[in-house]
């Protein structure tokens, strides 16, 4: 079932000759319990998607729903029905509440039923490790768990579909792993959607099970990260440095496509496949038949590298 | 649970953060009852050179007349001076959005968010009253009670109505700088010149009585001094519209009062509800972080 279904979302800001264009033509498709992800370059139009998709920001165009509801017709239904972690921590903290303040706070902000907050707003806390701060003041504590609550924040309502902007741009590694894995745990346990922007490209590719990559407002590519690698990949290297005779790598040299150089007393021998995986055993197998194979290295395509094709 | 319950759960919420946060700063209280002393001693110093000449249908005492002047300024200070510079701190601080991203309604936003004024500003009142009576020998009756609770509702809705068109400015005129026109010249110039908080407003020219003719706080400030203040006249006229119609003073109060708030209160709420659907539109609902 989708839980984001929009086609020709255009968004523009300004009027008259200052009108600039920053989404043209967007289509989303996300499906129910997703990791989607979406990344690009600063000012590539990922805030104003999401503002879109969430139902803060009216779009020029748009067609299709979220949540079932309609994008144009109905926004306050999907205003109510989603939450927003955004990029700065500080957003909806207050430094002088505690952290567990905090929460109780936008628990009823969000009707969490009276009877539930408490156990609630518990849950939320050990789940994010936060246990430990909740009578400090949100001014005390580290950028990085106010980012913490401030995810608690956003997750201490069970919605449908949750946008998270840049959700571990200020956490350490150790916290940020925490967030992601608490994530992927939200949607196995719950069926959660996320819709998540990030600029950290392993961070998608760790647990995004799509990823869409915009650039100046055009979507450049949607799929999953292996579907993304197969469609920009233009071969991948395997580089086998050893010792040869200057005979036998120029037979290898017309068996295979490949450049030799030589780098001291060894030859290294760099061949363009299409698929390491599959072609690595073979060129092994034809190469160690002509001299002493000292060091064998691979290059596969990353969504780093697909990310700087498309974008750059 | 129904809707509204849950509104006011939020309202209810709103109030307990923002009573935490004020009391969080521990010399505030001590400030703020100096500060309502203060404004009481110096009308009372002030009173000691008018003496107990008489202010004509309002009786004869110059500290309670005032007393009822400073309560209403306190009231109309958070309700008609606070949804604008609440509405700019929740645009800059960036938490509109996330408020938007909730059941909330757009309204229980702007109420919760007035608390803390509200927790400021109101006690102030009772502590004014207070303060006069113990200190500076101000006398009250409370000869009128219905018209008095009447005046309380009526006052409170309409000034927050004039509030909310303030806050409206806000998105609606782009006014993102600080501060509006709207406030400004009903609070600061006319309601500060006309309104009568600390003298009658039948001293005033009459082109200025005309001026304050459409301001609430001239007929709440008449209706409570008359049913406050010792003395004070329920039968003599004092505002242009007594003198038009046939009818009691404190009614005249009351009707006024009414149409004041059925036009502005609405009013207020549909034009913040039209500045919130152009700041969606426009992509201004909160500062781009």
């Amino acid at each position: 079932m989708a839980v984001i279904d929009l086609t020709e979302i255009r968004r523009s800001y300004g009027k008259g000759k200052k009108r600039v264009e920053v989404l043209h033509g967007v289509n989303v498709h996300v499906e129910k319990g997703e990791i989607f992800g979406l990344l690009g370059k600063n000012g590539a139009g990922k805030t104003t998607l999401i503002k879109v998709m969430s139902g803060l920001l009216i779009p020029d165009t748009a067609n299709g729903k979220v949540l079932g509801y309609d994008v144009l017709k109905e926004s306050d239904k999907i205003r109510a029905s989603v939450s927003l972690v955004a990029p700065t921590a500080d957003i909806g903290v207050d430094p002088v509440l505690t952290v567990r303040q905090n929460l109780l706070f936008w628990a009823t902000v969000y009707r969490i039923p009276s009877k539930k907050v408490n156990e609630d707003v518990n849950e939320i806390m050990k789940a994010l490790d936060l246990i430990k701060f909740k009578d400090a003041w949100a001014m005390e504590i580290s950028a990085g768990t106010r980012q913490r609550l401030a995810i608690a924040r956003a997750l201490l309502v069970k919605h449908d579909l949750v946008f998270l902007d840049e959700p571990t741009v200020k956490l350490d590694m150790e916290a940020a792993k925490m967030i992601r894995s608490f994530i992927v745990d939200l949607r196995n346990k719950f069926g959660i959607t996320f819709f998540m922007t990030t600029h950290l490209i392993e961070e998608a590719e760790e647990i995004c099970d799509r990823v869409m990559i915009i650039d100046e407002g055009n979507v450049k590519a949607v799929g999953t990260v292996d579907e993304l690698r197969s469609a920009f990949n233009d071969g991948e290297e395997i580089i086998i440095s050893g010792r040869f005779d200057t005979l036998n790598v120029q037979k290898l040299g017309r068996m295979w496509k490949m450049d030799a150089k030589r780098v001291d007393d060894e030859f290294q021998l760099d061949f363009h496949v299409e698929n390491v995986d599959k072609e690595l055993p073979l060129i092994i197998e034809s190469v160690i038949k002509y001299g002493e194979i000292t060091n064998v290295e691979t290059k596969r395509l990353t969504l780093n590298d697909v990310f700087k094709k498309v974008v750059i | 649970m129904s809707d509204f319950v849950n509104e006011l759960r939020a309202i209810w919420s709103f109030s307990k953060r923002e009573m935490i946060i004020w009391a969080s700063y521990r010399v505030n209280i001590w400030t703020w009852i100096i500060n309502v002393f203060i404004n009481t001693s110096i009308f009372f110093l002030i009173s000691l050179l008018v003496g107990h000449h008489s202010m004509g249908a309002y009786g004869t005492n110059y500290v309670s007349f005032v007393v009822i002047g400073l309560s209403l300024y306190y009231i109309s200070y958070t309700n008609l001076g606070d949804p604008f510079p609440r509405v700019a701190r929740i645009y800059w601080n960036g938490t509109m959005d996330l408020y938007m991203l909730s059941p909330l309604s757009y309204f229980t936003l702007v109420i919760g968010i007035m608390f803390r004024s509200v927790i400021d500003d109101y006690p102030r009142v009772g502590l004014a009253f207070l303060f006069g009576w113990l200190f500076f020998g101000a006398t009250f009756t409370f000869r009128m009670p219905i018209y008095v609770t009447l005046g309380i509702v009526l006052i409170g809705f309409s000034t927050f109505g004039i509030g909310m068109i303030s806050a409206s400015s806000f998105y609606l005129l782009n006014f993102k700088r600080g501060s509006e026109p709207v406030s400004f010249i009903l609070q600061n110039v006319v309601i500060a010149l006309v309104g009568g908080y600390y003298y009658p407003v039948n001293v005033l020219p009459k082109y200025l009585q005309v001026l304050a003719s459409f301001i609430p706080h001239t007929y709440a400030l008449d209706l409570f001094r008359r049913a406050l203040l010792p003395g004070a006249s329920l039968t003599q006229s004092v505002l242009p519209l007594q003198y038009l119609w046939n009818l009691s003073p404190m009614l005249v109060d009351v009707l006024i009062l009414m149409l004041m708030t059925v036009t502005l209160f609405p009013l207020g709420f549909y034009l913040y509800y039209l500045g919130i659907q152009k700041a969606r539109k426009e992509g201004t609902l909160t500062r781009w972080q």
